[in-house]
């Protein structure tokens, strides 16, 4: 186990390595020079010169590169340049409001998602399992900004009853905890209905039936548990690109999260921003798919790590 | 002609078909069919409820929403078709290329995959947007080349099981060329996969770009687009929620109408996909 933790994490190197490349190209083939942004119009070509120098921009890409993954390595992602603080830092204070959201989210799309896809299979072809199948069809289809912006109509300005913008006390994390997870329970629905459509025909569900067992037990122990592979799966995709911050969202409430500050930081050009938070959300979505991996041991254990 | 008739036996199909062809036609006949000019501000009808002359009600400059959606088809319509085209002739490029030739040309290509899925296709195409700027051909090819790893994954996967088949290697022992292989034996059987790829993907590229265009990544104002329309909106909300609530709807019926057509296509091109 151990092992191959070490060999997973050896695995993602070039992965990341590959989405430093990208980043950091993307960035500074943008037009636009970031030494303009940071000075105002009438500095003199003088000081433009020098600042471009003290941030290393004069030298070539290629050494600009190089210093940027070895900062990045010892944990310096450079400074940002809107406001001079160190990319971390702000990246830290960012990450539990982001973290907060992520899990609220799932918390509310996990147990609505999963008890609605299992009532769904077993109910099969009732009203209740058609219900679930619009539900989850329209999960894919409609913005869920459009939903936070709906919600935000009924409960922040017809019944006045929670707060719309900011994060300042429990009550700001609700609406956009159920936009998210609105969005992520009709996906996770759709595959627990399914995957356990699968496995309720199959032999040892027969057979556990016959033998007399009620049909929450086998619902539950013997059905559920043979569904929640692809079933982590998804949680695990949800939940890893949750974690970069949802931009969109954070956006609409005025969530203090990664995603804001990456949409904040592209309309500045604050490259080191971008390039920091980037390599961030790649990192989470390594680790995540990692930490799912491991998760399939627990839930098969036919599934070896070697 | 089997096909059509299994096609047009699903009522969900034929509404999204009828929903579609609609939101086609008035989207290229935007300028027959639209009651008002949409950049038009009539400064005396800001924020007015739904009435004759202004079926949907009217922004807070006082343009028309109607106009303003019929117009703003044309967006979602151009960019949803457009990225999906460019990521759909990409991707399969790239995956017909890694599968058919394998070796490191295949490591290469699914190596520059592992690293464009490692990074959320929002997040890549928030990226690109920024290095091209703001402007409807960027976001055709930030949406667009956010999604080429879907298709190269799976036409690599669709030619990879291909190859081994005998009719391939018929085709090889009476000395095809690879290219003739390539074009006449195996895109012809990851044509159904990647159609079915396509429809689906429409409804998330037209998602995408309402999206980026609601946080001001997207089509630039005065354009309408309903993405935009609904960032608009957001500070009228105790005012207007026609403001809100028409674009929102728009956006639904339209991705909901590409999602069902795609679920169909699947059902009758290929059942084997079928969840």
């Amino acid at each position: 186990m151990f092992v191959y933790v070490i060999k997973r994490l050896m695995a993602a190197v070039p992965t990341l390595l590959g989405v430093s490349l990208v980043i950091f190209s993307m960035v500074h083939l943008t037009p636009g020079d970031p030494v303009q942004v940071m000075l105002d119009v009438h500095a003199s070509a003088d000081q433009v010169a020098r600042l471009r120098h003290e941030m290393g921009l004069d030298r070539p890409l290629p050494e600009q590169y190089a210093r940027f993954v070895w900062g990045a390595v010892r944990g310096d992602l450079g400074v940002s340049l809107k406001s001079g603080r160190p990319v971390g830092a702000e990246m830290a204070d960012r990450l539990p409001a982001t973290l907060l959201l992520t899990f609220a989210g799932m918390g509310i799309a996990i147990p609505f998602g999963v008890l609605l896809g299992v009532i769904a299979a077993a109910k099969r072809d009732t009203w209740i399992d058609s219900l679930t199948m619009v539900v989850a069809i329209l999960g894919v289809s409609v913005p869920s900004f459009w939903i936070g912006i709906v919600l935000m109509y009924v409960f922040g300005v017809r019944l006045n009853v929670l707060p719309v913008a900011g994060a300042s006390s429990w009550k700001h994390l609700i609406l956009p905890a159920i936009t998210l997870g609105a969005l992520a329970s009709s996906v996770l629905a759709r595959m627990t209905r399914s995957g356990m459509l699968e496995v309720l025909s199959s032999d040892y569900v027969r057979t556990a039936r016959a033998k007399g067992l009620a049909g929450k037990v086998v619902l539950f122990k013997h059905a559920l548990k043979n569904t929640m592979i692809p079933v982590v799966t998804i949680i695990g995709v949800q939940i890893g690109s949750l974690l970069g911050g949802t931009f969109i969202i954070e956006q609409l409430y005025a969530w203090p999260g990664v995603g804001r500050l990456a949409v904040g930081a592209i309309q500045a050009r604050d490259y080191p921003m971008m390039q920091g938070i980037g390599l961030y959300v790649a990192s989470a979505y390594v680790l995540v798919n990692l930490v799912v991996d491991m998760v399939y041991g627990l839930l098969d254990p036919r599934i070896r790590y070697s | 002609m089997k096909l059509f008739r299994r096609f047009f036996r699903k009522k969900a199909a034929v509404l999204a078909t009828l929903y579609l062809v609609v939101l086609t036609v008035t989207a290229v006949f935007a300028n027959q069919v639209s009651p008002h000019d949409p950049l038009k501000v009539y400064s005396v009808h800001t924020l007015e409820a739904p009435s004759q002359a202004f079926p949907l009600g009217t922004d807070n400059l006082g343009r028309d929403i109607l106009s303003r959606i019929i117009y703003g088809g044309r967006v979602s319509l151009r960019v949803g078709l457009m990225a999906v085209l460019i990521a759909a002739v990409i991707g399969s490029t790239l995956g017909m290329l890694a599968g058919y030739m394998g070796g490191w040309v295949d490591q290469l290509v699914m190596r520059i995959v592992d690293v464009m899925l490692a990074i959320p296709g929002i997040l890549l195409a928030l990226i690109i947007i920024a290095t091209l700027g703001p402007s409807m051909n960027n976001l055709v090819i930030a949406v667009g080349i956010s999604s080429v790893p879907t298709y190269a994954r799976l036409v690599r996967g669709t030619v990879l099981s291909a190859k081994e088949r005998e009719y391939v290697e018929a085709a090889r022992a009476l000395g095809s060329s690879g290219l003739r292989i390539v074009l006449r034996h195996l895109l012809p059987n990851i044509f159904a996969p990647i159609l079915v790829l396509a429809s689906l993907g429409v409804g998330v590229a037209i998602l995408s770009t309402a999206g980026l265009s609601f946080i001001g990544l997207g089509v630039r104002p005065p354009t309408p687009e309903w993405g935009g329309m609904l960032a608009d909106a957001r500070t009228y909300l105790r005012d207007a929620w026609w403001m809100f609530t028409f674009p929102g709807l728009a956006i639904s019926g339209t991705v909901l109408s590409a999602n069902l057509l795609g679920d169909a296509l699947r059902d009758v091109l290929d059942p084997r996909l079928k969840q």
